[in-house]
């Protein structure tokens, strides 16, 4: 790497790395406040004010909610007063949130505190949660990455310094697995975290609230109220009612179960229009909470949003189970094994190689990839890719619905959509092959020599008859697979031989052919990442629809001693 | 300035598959290692990331800063040393003083014959492409 690519990642690094402490800092910094209320003294006090508050909202009372409670307490023998209910103000959106305090700490109630013994006149009624300390480990990915950028672009191992160690040591190559494991587990647990909140929640909510009585409720105050974000205006429902519970008055402002704000503004109008002030209708109350309170108790077509985390959810999960289920491989070297030598303890084994199966008569080959797996692979890295474009992909979208329209961004997206726009043609593409018939290949024998003779029979079930051509040939070649700067898999094909080329119906529903393996080339290799592959290819032309290409991997032994060509 | 030599039998750099390979391990270290590691082992060498297995290790224990000692292996099946367009298989013979790490190389080649197979390159099978593959032809 030259040094305006270390440069590069450095600075790179150095944004992840400066992003993830100063987020750190200050999550660390609340964290210590917080924590210090855990050694405050347990003291009895009286609340003498509880009420809720409507911040200010330029001279008006438009702000959110806040939970406006005093209480006194003597410690020390001396008495004192306070108006704090956690560290932090305790404001919400939502009224029925801070109602729920006020019912909670009524004023004219007892309750505990904790006191500051340093300084009596600090007090809380709630400590610190500690559950919050877990929020430390948010920044931990961000700066972790940062710090590996900045090692990686300077102390990565150089060529000479991979030189001076025994190149027999990269037998025992440390294993990766942690970053991967890492990388899908934040993938899996932001996506959980999100379903949960954005649509399992509500959900659960919504089938709670199909038992809760209706009450009769008034309407004080109705509007479609506004959010201001660095990407322009949000919108929210925000209708006010009062409702009556035992002869007692309450307030609330939940509309759905969903809350929150979101962009389009015409389709809440049309529903703050049907509760206009002093309207009567009815609302949804828990029979176990009376300020828990829903005027629409339904699903709601915002809650469909919701599932878009599944996206990643889906891509953490199944990143997890193929990282796991498919950890580097022994080594497979054709012949060593099968050979039947063994190593001894303490050496390290470079070829588990062939099953028992290795050297059995017949063998039903299985293919490299299936369309199932193709479908899947595929359908695998088009969510991947364009559950994260289809964020940006919105918020371009958005930009352009409320006039102001992001140039820069639309146009750095169109590539990215072009090519998930692709994916999703391939999507349909497997989905189509899924259709082709199904070819199966036995070999006799399953494991065969350099210089020996390989038969191999084929039939396909299903729709054989839409085969137009069918050529079977067999292939040798290396595979060389790089990492790092320039990651790519390198292919050269050294041996290419024509196994069988049908052209009519019942050839190529089904037929033998025998192929002679070279004895002057090299048996199978699978390294981790260099490979000697031989593989019969199964090319089947379709005349409308996908062809039929399939590999089936056979293996290739040294050549039995008596094929060797002598010194 | 240390020195870790292996020496094969009668000079020999190339064997049949399954032959054996006896020589001399001699070393020479500014002072006694722990243990002194024979190995034989492949290696890849070529465009993609190395990859190498040990098939065999001789470790001499209670090793002295000088010492020379004889080795014998019997050597597998394969793979063979080979060279391609894109990946290269070599053999060797390395002597790892522990814990210094300090080393001495042998290559030797080992494939039918005693001579490293040479890969060709073939070009890829013609493929017609079509935009829309399950269009007209």
């Amino acid at each position: 790497m030259g040094i305006g690519g270390k440069l590069f990642l450095t600075l790179f690094g150095l944004v992840f790395l400066g992003a993830g402490l100063l987020v750190g800092w200050v999550i660390l910094r609340d964290a210590a406040g917080g924590l210090q209320t855990w050694s405050w003294r347990k003291t009895a006090c009286e609340i003498t004010a509880s009420a809720v508050r409507q911040e200010d909202q330029g001279g008006q009372q438009k702000g959110d909610f806040t939970f406006d409670v005093k209480y006194r307490y003597t410690y020390g023998g001396q008495e004192f007063s306070s108006g704090q209910y956690k560290r932090n103000p305790e404001t919400s959106e939502d009224y029925s949130k801070i109602a729920r305090l006020t019912e909670r700490y009524p004023a004219g109630s007892s309750a505990v505190c904790y006191v500051d013994a340093s300084a009596p006149s600090r007090a809380v009624l709630v400590r610190y949660n500690l559950f919050s300390l877990l929020l430390v480990l948010f920044p931990v990915p961000f700066a972790g990455f940062g710090v590996w950028a900045i090692y990686y672009s300077w102390f990565r191992k150089s060529a000479g310094n991979m030189a001076a160690q025994p190149i027999s040591d990269r037998a025992y190559p440390p294993q990766r697995l942690w970053i991967a494991v890492l990388f899908f587990s934040v993938f899996l647990l932001i996506g959980s975290a999100g379903f949960y909140g954005l649509f399992l929640r509500p959900a659960l909510r919504v089938l709670s609230a199909k038992s809760w009585p209706a009450v009769p409720c008034v309407v004080i105050s109705s509007e479609v109220k506004s959010h201001s974000g660095r990407h322009g205006s949000t919108y929210s429902v925000n209708i006010s009612y009062t409702y009556e519970i035992k002869a007692r008055e309450f307030k609330s402002n939940t509309y759905d179960f969903m809350g929150g704000s979101s962009s389009g503004y015409e389709g809440k109008q049309a529903v703050v229009a049907g509760y206009s002030r002093g309207t009567k209708t009815v609302c949804y109350v828990n029979p176990d909470d009376p300020t828990d309170v829903v005027l629409e108790r339904g699903f709601t077509p915002a809650m469909w949003f919701g599932l878009i985390p599944l996206v990643f959810v889906i891509v953490g999960a199944v990143g997890l189970v193929f990282t796991l289920r498919h950890r580097r491989p022994g080594l497979m070297v054709g012949g060593a094994a099968a050979a039947g030598w063994a190593h001894g303890a303490g050496t390290a084994v470079a070829a588990p190689a062939f099953s028992s199966s290795g050297r059995a008569e017949r063998l039903a080959l299985k293919p490299a990839m299936s369309p199932w797996g193709m479908l899947f692979g595929v359908l695998f890295i088009c969510l991947f890719w364009n559950g994260i474009v289809s964020v940006f992909v919105f918020q371009a979208v958005n930009s352009w619905r409320y006039g102001h329209p992001e140039w820069a961004l639309t146009l750095f997206m169109i590539p990215f959509v072009v090519i998930g726009l692709a994916m999703i043609g391939g999507v349909f593409y497997w989905l189509l092959a899924l259709l082709n018939p199904r070819p199966h290949l036995i070999v006799t024998p399953g494991a065969v020599p350099l210089g020996g003779i390989l038969q191999v029979q084929w039939n396909f079930t299903g729709r054989a008859g839409v085969l137009q051509n069918l050529r079977l040939r067999l292939e040798g070649r290396e595979e060389a697979a790089s990492r790092g700067d320039n990651s790519n898999t390198v292919t050269s094909i050294f041996a290419n031989l024509e196994i069988a080329n049908a052209t009519t119906p019942r050839e190529m529903r089904s037929g033998e052919a025998r192929v002679t393996i070279p004895a002057g080339l090299v048996p199978s290799l699978a390294g981790a990442h260099n490979k000697i592959i031989w593989a019969i290819q199964v090319h089947g032309q379709i005349a409308r629809g996908p062809d039929v290409k399939e590999e089936f991997p056979v293996t290739v032994l040294p050549a039995a001693p008596a094929a060797r060509p002598t010194l | 300035m240390s020195e870790l030599k292996i020496q094969p039998g009668g000079g020999r750099t190339a064997f049949e598959p399954g032959e054996e390979l006896a020589g001399t391990a001699s070393w020479k270290l500014d002072k006694p290692p722990q243990s002194v590691e024979l190995r034989l082992f492949w290696f890849t060498r070529g465009q993609g990331e190395a990859d190498a297995g040990v098939v065999e290790t001789v470790r001499f224990e209670h090793a002295l800063a000088e010492e020379a000692r004889p080795f014998r292996f019997r050597l597998p099946d394969g793979p063979y040393s080979f060279s391609g367009k894109v990946i290269s298989l070599v053999w060797a013979l390395e002597l790892v003083a522990q814990p210094s790490k300090e080393t001495g190389r042998r290559e030797i080649i080992l494939a039918p014959g005693g001579k490293e197979v040479r890969l060709g390159s073939l070009p890829e099978p013609p493929v017609k492409k079509r935009l829309f593959p399950w269009g007209r032809r």
